[in-house]
């Protein structure tokens, strides 16, 4: 069973939950910029939390399934086909027929979507995972992003996705609006259930943020620290898998300069640069840095730090480490909650 | 607010909501990589189920924790997660050795061919050190360098020890792409590009060996704590092992 590639638009790669375990040797852990999307579209399509799913980067991506598939989307507003009918279901799986061409023209909300099919995708590891390493130089997959006429070799469904496709291939046939409505056609059927908007993050233009104070907060002069919580920050064209440049209206700066000896630094620290910017780290960062750490995204905000695009804005709010893990503990209690429900079905 | 303890000569803080510091308050010093290789080995040794890695670098040693499982630990001690973690590093230092253990690290020979061909900016070292390019080889293989860590990219190492008659400020302007195995020196460091990165040192040489394979684990040639030779080696002797170092 494979999906063949036509396109990859902007940025196609592979992302498992990453691969931990080896910052000490210089190897960032990657894995999806959205982990909340790529987790839960892989759950609703009945597969392991920790399979691969393609991280589609900003639109332009073709793919044709060989054989009658499930899939699901994760992740903002989403502008796509399946052959020539609309498709814009989100957080609920897909059963499209054998033959069928997906097309994902444009992110809206967010600048990827994570692309899950039932069965997950056969695989060649690299340090125990199947996320890709596009600073090693390696020309395979999934190391490197992919290319039209990529050919990825999808494994036998278990038996959650196949009780799952019977159940989305066999949804009533609707009809008028109600079938436009759910997205539903001649090749696709989406299923009339989807994970509720109370539990997934609130993708925007102009994402709020909330961080925990980094310890060289203290360091920023005092118009520096306020304007970190007051300003919006622009995200200029300097955005990756690596990190984002953010501009604010305010150069954030030090009270004096201050040369900091490096260190392994984290997902979603909030760098500060001599020439007032921020670069806000992302999946597959450097492991270690010098620049002065004036804050630090809440792991449950990293997802809408990940969905940022050239364009957006964002602001910062702050929250206290306590506040942060309880926000984490509800997210996967949340998560549980998803997987228990689909297994009920 | 960021949980920092500031006790004795170390600072405890928190990296967000899914990482802690340890931090010597310190120089880069050949004592204060002892203390960080003894408190890495310690936390290790410890095998903490909520500990997803350890990190060390110049002056410090950085954890990352999940936090279900801190969670779980925490409840059984009626303690909030940061709380108890900071607790058991301080627990941790405490007991780790401050006396100089001896080095358990690997001691790693590195063969460099220092041939023109290969170092675009050796003499740019010799102009800024007023030395011939035989004083600058014999100067770079005369020493044992330290790792002090790896970062950057994967198997860069920081490499302590660089004997101060071959500091050389970096490039004004880094280089877009450097060969990979490239040998370089950056201001009072010295160090090996294991794949072809940006980069703004100043390359005089570079090694057949490869340094980084993800096919094997570990990965890098080189971890903290080991200890590097440069052997100054020939064209000849260069092409016959350069088959060795593909990236894979």
């Amino acid at each position: 069973m494979k999906l063949k590639i036509i396109k990859a638009g902007v940025q196609a790669t592979l992302q498992d939950a990453g691969r931990a375990g080896w910052r000490r040797y210089g190897v960032a852990r990657g894995g999806a910029m959205d982990e909340y999307a790529r987790r839960v579209a892989n759950i609703i399509v009945g597969n392991d939390e920790r399979e691969a799913a393609v991280e589609i980067t900003l639109g332009g991506f073709v793919a044709r399934f060989e054989n009658e598939a499930l899939i699901a989307l994760g992740g903002g507003e989403v502008e796509a086909m399946i052959n020539d009918d609309a498709c814009n279901a989100v957080w609920r799986p897909v059963f499209v027929e054998r033959g069928s061409t997906l097309e994902v023209r444009r992110c809206v909300t967010g600048a990827r979507v994570m692309l899950a099919v039932a069965g997950g995708f056969h695989l060649e590891p690299i340090l125990d995972s199947h996320s890709a390493m596009l600073h090693a130089d390696l020309d395979r997959l999934p190391a490197r992003a992919l290319r039209g006429n990529d050919e990825l070799v999808l494994r036998e469904m278990n038996r959650t996705n196949k009780r799952l496709l019977h159940s989305v291939k066999s949804t009533p046939k609707l009809i008028g609006d109600k079938a436009k409505m759910l997205s539903s056609s001649s090749s696709h059927i989406a299923a009339t259930w989807r994970v509720s908007d109370k539990i997934t993050p609130r993708y925007s233009y102009s994402p709020v943020l909330r961080v925990v104070r980094g310890r060289e907060y203290e360091l920023l002069n005092e118009a520096s620290r306020a304007a970190f919580f007051d300003n919006e920050f622009y995200v200029t064209k300097q955005t990756d898998r690596t990190g984002s440049r953010l501009r604010a209206a305010t150069m954030i700066n030090l009270s004096e300069p201050d040369e900091m000896i490096s260190e392994a630094v984290t997902h979603g620290t909030l760098q500060v640069t001599p020439n007032g910017e921020l670069i806000a780290l992302q999946a597959e960062h450097h492991t270690t840095g010098g620049y002065p750490r004036a804050a630090h995204v809440i792991t449950v905000d990293l997802p809408l730090l990940g969905q940022i695009k050239a364009g957006d804005t964002v602001r910062f709010r702050e929250t206290s480490i306590e506040q942060a893990h309880e926000l984490l503990m509800a997210r996967e209690r949340a998560i549980a909650e998803v997987k228990h429900r689909v297994s009920l079905i | 607010m960021t949980g920092a303890e500031r006790t004795r000569d170390f600072e405890i803080y928190a990296q967000g909501d899914a990482a802690l510091s340890v931090r010597f308050i310190s120089d880069i010093t050949d004592d204060t990589h002892r203390r960080v290789m003894n408190l890495w080995r310690a936390v290790e040794a410890r095998r903490l189920e909520f500990v997803v890695e350890c990190v060390p670098a110049f002056t410090s040693v950085t954890i990352f924790y999940d936090l279900k499982q801190l969670h779980t630990h925490a409840a059984k001690s009626n303690a909030a997660p940061l709380e108890y973690l900071v607790l058991e590093l301080q627990n941790i230092v405490a007991h780790a050795s401050d006396t100089t253990e001896s080095n358990t690290g690997k001691i790693i020979e590195i063969p460099v061919c220092y041939d023109d061909d290969f170092a675009p900016d050796m003499m740019r070292v010799m102009m800024h050190r007023n030395l011939t390019r035989e004083q600058v080889v014999t100067l770079h293989t005369s020493t044992a360098y330290t790792v002090f860590m790896l970062g950057f990219a994967p198997g860069f190492a920081y490499l302590g020890g660089l004997p101060p008659e071959l500091h050389t400020p970096r490039l004004d302007e880094p280089r877009l792409r450097v060969p990979a195995g490239s040998v370089a020196i950056g201001g009072a460091q010295t160090g090996v590009y294991p794949l072809a990165t940006a980069g703004g040192w100043n390359i005089i040489g570079r090694t057949p060996l490869a340094l980084c394979d993800f096919t094997r684990t570990p990965p890098t040639l080189l971890d903290a704590g080991d200890t590097v030779r440069f052997i100054s080696i020939t064209r000849r002797e260069y092409e016959h092992q350069e088959h060795r170092r593909a990236v894979r």
